[in-house]
């Protein structure tokens, strides 16, 4: 037999050996770094095309032969399916703005309710101001006139909150109410709200106590569980508790008596305590007692009706310093007018998601005289005057007007994208044990607000991730991937 | 560029069929076992298409083999079930006709061989 023959037949004999070699490497990430490069035009076993498709455009090149897909409304989101556990996910989005004031990129962290993680790829907004500005790290401060030398030093003598808007950051020095003083007068707020509620209150060396009192309205199948978690102005737990599904699983729209979840704790240290309440839809928060002076809702409340509990819904008066607010209902026998101010919105008809500019100064009252309509504010809601406060400073949104709110110094955790090949390149890090593993895979998201108001869109051309995991031996990957059985690990 | 003799080339059709033959069942075997584990990265079914191209190969090369007509015939029973089996599960849209269609499928590879064997 030649020595060509037996060559060739050794390299087909090697070739399968050298294939399963190369698999083992993909498959057990030796190294910890596992890479993956996707165009939009390409099909990958790794990720997802963008959807929905009512939001993208089909993918096709450009004028210079560029594949890419056009966002133009939001979100647009895409599943990625890990082969590994991995601790990090680095994600290289190479796009171009078309006037979104704000693009960011992140995915699903948490479900009941949904939390995304998002951090910016763009911001026009910052990109765009002619403000001064200086750096330290990742931090950005804009001034409006040139007052501070280093972000340390903003950050060490701040100027007051009503002067600052944030963008990905916050301030390092903790909220503070002057002239605050502790009651133990319980106040009553008896308010129909629907599903997951986040509030923020103030306590000052006093007890925190809440007591919500809620109905189970069993209107869709299913367990409706519903948990409490506080958290410090640090971010650290201070407890959680829970409560269990009231027995009935069903739909059979049979409310519940109502129950109660009480949160009662030793004095607190002074600061701004936050409060979420995690539940479905069907759990109806009726009223909230507590001795708490200060009470705040994050992001808006959803007002849920009273079928089935009460014969006619009272109507609510809420306050808030919000710029701009949404509203929608799912009920025809909700559409109503609303009194913000000395404005007013019509909610036309249900699912129809209507939003106003507010231009009245100050805190503003919103009248709501029919149930089930959902609030989305960019500012905390109160029940009442008296307790409203607002712990966080203003955040850069794409409406914000500076000038109308007074604002003179941006602080942002922002570094703008790079330009290539006339492509803005940007680099997202996200922690991957932060985000939400289900069916074997993640789902991650472009966010761009307000994108089909402003008639803007993002072209994106591609995705980039590497994942990163802790690079471990052989055999510890080939033993994990077989005796842990199918599926990522 | 080499020259191959005939029964080198015999030698090398039959290497890569054997390879591949072997090949598909380990990858398909992995697999199944850790579901992406191939398929991920390529179609298992490549190696299927190397056993058809070396079958080829080595069928138009051999000079000389051994008939064994009870291994081929007990070869085309696996076979034929596997395709009237696979006839059967994935035949939804011949409605009525399912059944005699997978009763075809079952014979399909014995008429297969015999084209083959006695063209």
């Amino acid at each position: 037999m030649s020595i060509f023959t037996r060559i060739i037949q050794g390299f087909l004999i090697l070739l399968p050996i050298i294939i399963l070699g190369w698999l083992g490497v993909q498959n057990f990430v030796p190294s910890g770094t596992f890479s993956i490069s996707h165009s939009v035009h390409e099909t990958s076993s790794f990720m997802d095309g963008l959807a929905p498709h009512d939001r993208v455009s089909l993918v096709k090149k450009d004028e210079q032969g560029d594949w890419m897909q056009t966002i133009f409304k939001d979100p647009v989101f895409f599943f990625v399916h890990p082969h590994r556990t991995f601790d990090t996910v680095d994600a290289t989005v190479t796009f171009k703005n078309n006037g979104t004031p704000i693009v960011e990129f992140g995915a699903l962290a948490a479900t009941s309710p949904d939390r995304y993680v998002l951090e910016p790829l763009q911001n026009l907004i910052i990109d765009e101001s002619s403000w001064p500005r200086i750096t330290d790290g990742d931090l950005m401060l804009l001034q409006r006139t040139s007052k501070y030398k280093t972000v340390t030093d903003f950050l060490a003598r701040p100027p007051s909150r009503e002067e600052i808007a944030t963008y990905q950051t916050s301030l390092t020095a903790p909220f503070r109410l002057p002239n605050y003083t502790a009651s133990t007068i319980t106040q009553t707020i008896p308010v129909s709200l629907r599903g997951s509620v986040s509030i923020k209150t103030y306590v000052k060396n006093e007890p925190l106590s809440y007591v919500f009192s809620y109905t189970d309205m069993n209107r869709d199948s299913g367990s409706d569980p519903v948990t409490v978690y506080v958290t410090d102005e640090t971010g650290q737990p201070i407890l959680s508790l829970g409560s269990d599904d009231d027995g009935n699983t069903s739909s059979n729209v049979r409310g519940s008596v109502l129950k109660t979840l009480t949160i009662k704790t030793a004095p607190l240290p002074e600061g701004v305590y936050k409060i979420d309440l995690h539940a479905g839809r069907d759990i109806f928060v009726r009223s909230i007692q507590t001795t708490q002076q200060k009470m705040v809702f994050l992001n808006g409340v959803y007002l849920g009706d009273e079928s089935g509990y009460h014969d006619t819904f009272a109507p609510v008066r809420f306050w808030t310093e919000a710029k701009r607010l949404s509203m929608q209902t799912r009920h025809a026998e909700s559409v109503q007018t609303v009194k913000i101010g000395s404005q007013s919105l019509l909610i036309p008809a249900p699912y129809k998601l209507t939003t106003t500019a507010i231009k009245d100064p100050g805190l503003v009252s919103v009248y709501v005289t029919k149930g089930d309509v959902e609030v989305v504010t960019d500012a905390p809601v109160a029940f009442s005057p008296a307790q409203y406060f607002r712990p966080d400073p203003v955040r850069l949104l794409p409406h914000t007007d500076l000038d109308q709110l007074h604002v003179n110094y941006i602080l942002a955790r922002y570094t703008p994208p790079v330009v290539k090949d006339g492509w803005s390149v940007a680099t997202v890090h996200l922690d991957a044990r932060q985000l939400w593993l289900s069916n074997n895979r993640w789902k991650f998201t472009f966010s761009t607000p307000e994108i089909e108001e402003l008639k803007t869109s993002v072209d994106v051309k591609q995705i980039d991730l590497v994942m990163k995991r802790p690079p471990v031996s052989w055999w510890n990957s080939v033993f994990q991937a077989f005796s842990l059985g199918s599926g990522a690990q | 560029m080499p020259h191959f003799e005939t029964h080198h080339q015999e030698i090398l059709a039959r290497t890569g069929f054997f390879v591949s033959l072997a090949s598909y069942g380990l990858f398909w075997l992995l697999d199944l076992i850790h579901p992406g584990f191939v398929a991920r990265f390529f179609s298992v079914h490549l190696f299927l298409l190397g056993m058809i191209v070396f079958g080829i190969w080595w069928g138009s090369v051999v000079e000389e083999y051994t008939d064994r007509p009870k291994i081929q015939e007990a070869t085309l029973v696996l076979v034929g079930i596997l395709c009237a089996v696979l006839t059967w599960n994935l035949g939804e849209m011949f409605g009525g006709w399912r059944l005699i269609v997978s009763a075809v499928a079952f014979v399909v590879p014995l008429l297969v061989l015999r084209l083959l064997k006695y063209k």
